[in-house]
């Protein structure tokens, strides 16, 4: 397994990631001859050595898939030291702080890697990273993972707080990243480690009041364009749907009964899709409400004017009426999301001296 | 509060202090970004060029040889290196508390009409001293607070002081730059969402990716300046956007190795992607298919209203200096030359797509008089030979394509991404993410299905990303009063083996 680049082929000793099904994926370091207990049952190692990656491998009572680790990937079953960067958050500092291969990054904390595992993505083979940690263990687990990863050739490790020490670097860095509880504290050794030439700088803070003694240390340390953002990831869970439409007439009900002999045969549309259309622009949706109007007058037809909608071909997100049911697809946003991970701040160093 | 930093911006003689190692400094040929405020346009620096910029005209000259990060100010139609001092201002001014005696009679309180400005201006003062004056004889400007006097200055500055920083583009500003400008030719893909392809999608030097968009350039350049020369591109284009058109990725002043990488392949020739070219004559796919696409492409015009369609000199957003450069956030040197190889290119290609082409062109030509046909003869045997390269450059596209294995797919298209979306993952290789991304979650939904049902795709997942952009000041921090309401929709998957 490699960080560097794709492999076609799991090894021996490689780590890979068990897909177990929706949101149930973990990481799992390959041995000849190992046994790995899943919730559908033993996989041995030996039936994935050698396969394809993205091969399903059966286990004793069903399969997972085996997939090669991306960075995103690794955020999700990275083992936690600290708290981590998210995917939503890595991307926005990733092209905020204008990353790409030959970059020089500076990053304290290293923390779990998380970040650091993008960061290198971004800017290897040619760039490279200064990551400080000022906890001892943690800076030497990260450097273990980085070799392990084979993506120890990008980044130095060093174990020292900055906020304390600085990061004895001078003009060298392309974009400096800070994690820290005080960055104000290191935000002037972080404009030494910048080139003379300018670059960027980005600091990540949970509070706004660390945010705005950041800014304010920033703007005097003659930091511009400094922009403070907050950003968010919202999943929605495709799904079909199916309303009961009301019972608003006595008579009705007997409409619908007939018609749900219908449900699985010819699908009537109510709505048209309007995917790309524009709401004046589209004839057949004019037709719909043309439909709609003459219902209000002939009451009689009532039923079978809006039931009697000629099928559409591709009624892919259209509501359709299956028996007293309308059914649609919808992109549902979960009850419950987290709201709130951290301050973006970014700034500009413009050349100097 | 009492010590605020302040920019304090000051002229200085052009040409001195020259600090930038060489590959820093701004050359003739490149493109730049000029950026004051939000307001941001890519410009390719000429000598002896005069520029329109904000309602003035200058030469780009005095930039050429300057580190890129530098201030200009307009100034006597030149651009003028300004010096960027941070002074630690004590304000002495006078402030008020409240404003309880502030009231609205805008014409009184000023006492400098608009003529006065104009005339200053002619007299060529600068915008710094415009903006002094008008403190002077505001006559309420005094019993502001502090708050609104420092705005006051802001929004004054902002309207006399010209004063640019010529940037280096990248993925960020040129994304800030059709952003500001209006997103809806980019499909609304803001900059968070585009941070999310380029990580989703796993693009990281010597991947070999495929990219199908229509946002002008700006996902394809993005990806390239990931790849930075290393890896491979195959950019699937559509009929109506010919490789030529895609003014974005110019901007990125990308080396010529850079964009070796970089292959075209037209999306209507999808179909015979694996047709064995040496049955079939490739002149007569064409015309089969390009009546399709051009149907389809036709389709796609009528329906995607809502989506500026402009014209194709408005589409590249490449000018003559002369017309209303104000519109186009790109400004690219149209010297003669250029500009007739770039339209013989552009007739060549749509020629080579079908005959049908070469006859209109030919109608469209002949009514136009004779004294023309004795040029588009020549202009016909140049694109006869413009063609057979093309010709043998999509051929090679489509070996690249055929052999599959890709690493990743990204789709950021103009048009109903699920047929592009089927046909597309068929080249790429197991365990590879793909993204597509598309300004309506609708598409994404039935894309979803599509995928669903097909099998061979793990970890679907429809996102979309929210920004909001804070105001931080001492005592004054708050959500910006303005948000950006959409940035897009996100479809992620991981391709897997098929049973």
């Amino acid at each position: 397994m490699s960080f560097k680049e794709y492999r076609p082929n799991i090894l021996d000793g490689d780590t890979v990631v068990l897909f177990m099904g929706h949101a149930n994926m973990l990481s799992l370091k390959l041995q000849k001859g190992e046994v790995f207990q899943t919730k559908f049952g033993a996989l041995h190692h030996d039936d994935v050595i050698g396969k394809k990656y993205g091969s399903k491998v059966r286990t004793g009572k069903g399969f997972v898939y085996v997939l090669h680790f991306t960075p995103e990937l690794w955020t999700l079953n990275l083992p936690h030291r600290t708290q981590i960067l998210y995917a939503t958050d890595i991307s926005m500092v990733t092209i905020q702080l204008d990353l790409k291969p030959g970059s020089i990054v500076v990053e304290s904390g290293t923390g779990s890697g998380s970040l650091s595992h993008s960061i290198i993505r971004a800017i290897a083979p040619t760039g490279h990273l200064h990551t400080f940690e000022f906890h001892e263990e943690r800076s030497k687990k990260a450097r273990k993972e980085f070799d392990d990863h084979d993506i120890g050739e990008y980044v130095t490790v060093r174990h020292r707080d900055v906020c304390e020490n600085g990061f004895d670097l001078e003009h060298v860095a392309d974009a400096v990243f800070l994690d820290l509880p005080r960055p104000w504290d290191a935000l002037v050794s972080a404009k030494t480690a910048l080139r003379k030439e300018g670059g960027r700088l980005c600091s990540f803070s949970p509070c706004i009041e660390q945010v705005q003694k950041s800014c304010e240390k920033l703007r005097d340390l003659g930091f511009t364009e400094i922009v403070t953002l907050e950003c968010l990831l919202r999943p929605f869970n495709v799904s079909n749907v199916s309303l009961p439409m009301p019972q608003m007439s006595s008579m009705k009900k007997r409409k619908y009964e007939t018609d749900a002999e219908d449900c699985d045969g010819a699908t009537k549309v109510l709505k048209q899709p309007d995917g790309n259309l524009k709401e004046d622009d589209d004839p057949q949706k004019d037709e719909v409400k043309n439909k709609g109007s003459e219902t209000k007058n002939v009451v009689k037809d009532e039923e079978s004017e809006i039931f009697n909608l000629r099928p559409y071909v591709d009624s892919h997100d259209a509501v359709t009426i299956c028996g007293s049911n309308a059914k649609f697809k919808t992109g549902i946003p979960p009850t419950l999301m987290p709201g709130h991970t951290g301050y973006l701040t970014f700034a500009t160093l413009l050349p100097y001296g | 509060m009492a010590s605020e930093a302040k920019e304090d911006v000051r002229p200085c003689d052009p040409g001195t202090s020259e600090s930038g190692r060489m590959q820093n400094s701004i050359k003739e040929g490149d493109f730049v970004i000029f950026k004051k405020e939000n307001i941001l346009k890519a410009i390719q620096i000429r000598k002896n060029r005069t520029m329109f910029l904000e309602k003035m005209k200058f030469k780009l000259d005095g930039a050429i040889g300057h580190p890129y990060g530098t201030m200009f100010e307009v100034c006597n139609m030149k651009l003028v290196k300004v010096e960027r001092k941070i002074l630690n201002t004590e304000d002495a001014t006078d402030k008020g508390i409240d404003n309880r005696d502030l009231h609205d009679r805008n014409l009184e309180n000023q006492k400098l009409s608009r003529d006065e400005i104009v005339e200053m201006k002619k007299e060529g003062l600068r915008g710094q001293e415009i903006v002094d004056q008008l403190v002077e004889n505001s006559a309420t400007f005094k019993i502001k607070t502090e708050f609104s006097q420092e705005k006051y200055i802001k929004k004054k500055k902002k309207k006399h002081v010209s004063v640019y920083t010529i940037l280096r583009p990248c993925t960020r500003l040129i994304s800030d730059m059709y952003t500001n400008k209006g997103p809806a030719r980019i499909l609304n893909l803001r900059i968070d969402s585009l941070g999310q392809i380029l990580s989703q999608a796993n693009v990281r030097a010597n991947s070999r990716v495929i990219v199908m968009e229509n946002t002008l350039g700006l996902v394809l350049g993005a990806v390239l300046e990931r790849l930075s020369g290393l890896g491979c591109v195959v950019s699937v284009y559509s009929g109506t956007d010919v490789h030529g058109s895609r003014p974005a990725v110019e901007v990125f002043n990308f080396t010529k190795e850079q964009l070796a990488i970089l292959h075209h392949y037209p999306l209507h020739e999808l179909d015979t992607v694996n047709t064995d070219i040496a049955d079939t004559n490739p002149q007569s796919i064409n015309t089969d298919t390009v009546t399709i696409e051009k149907k389809s492409t036709d389709i796609a015009m009528a329906t995607a209203s809502d989506v500026a369609m402009e014209n194709d000199s408005d589409k590249t957003g490449i000018e003559s200096g002369k017309d209303k450069t104000n519109e186009n956030e790109i400004i690219k040197d149209n010297s003669k030359g250029d500009t007739t190889e770039k339209n013989e290119a552009i007739v060549a290609i749509k020629n080579t797509d079908t005959e049908q082409g070469v006859t209109k062109e030919t109608k469209e030509k002949a009514t136009n008089g004779d004294n023309k046909s004795k040029r588009f003869r020549y202009e016909k045997e140049e694109h006869s030979e413009k063609k057979a390269e093309w010709r043998n450059k999509v051929e090679e596209t489509r070996k690249i394509l055929k052999a599959g294995d890709f690493d990743s797919l990204i789709v950021a298209s103009k048009f109903h991404p699920t047929p592009i979306v089927m046909d597309l993952i068929e080249y790429v290789a197991p365990s590879r993410p793909i993204v597509v991304f598309s300004q309506y979650k609708e598409p994404l939904m039935d894309c979803f299905s599509k995928l669903r049902s097909r099998g061979g795709v793990l970890n679907l997942r429809l996102t979309e990303t929210w920004l909001r952009e804070h105001q931080v000041l001492p005592g004054r921090t708050h959500p910006l009063i303005n948000m950006s309401a959409t940035g897009g929709y996100l479809l992620t998957a991981t391709m897997v083996m098929r049973d």
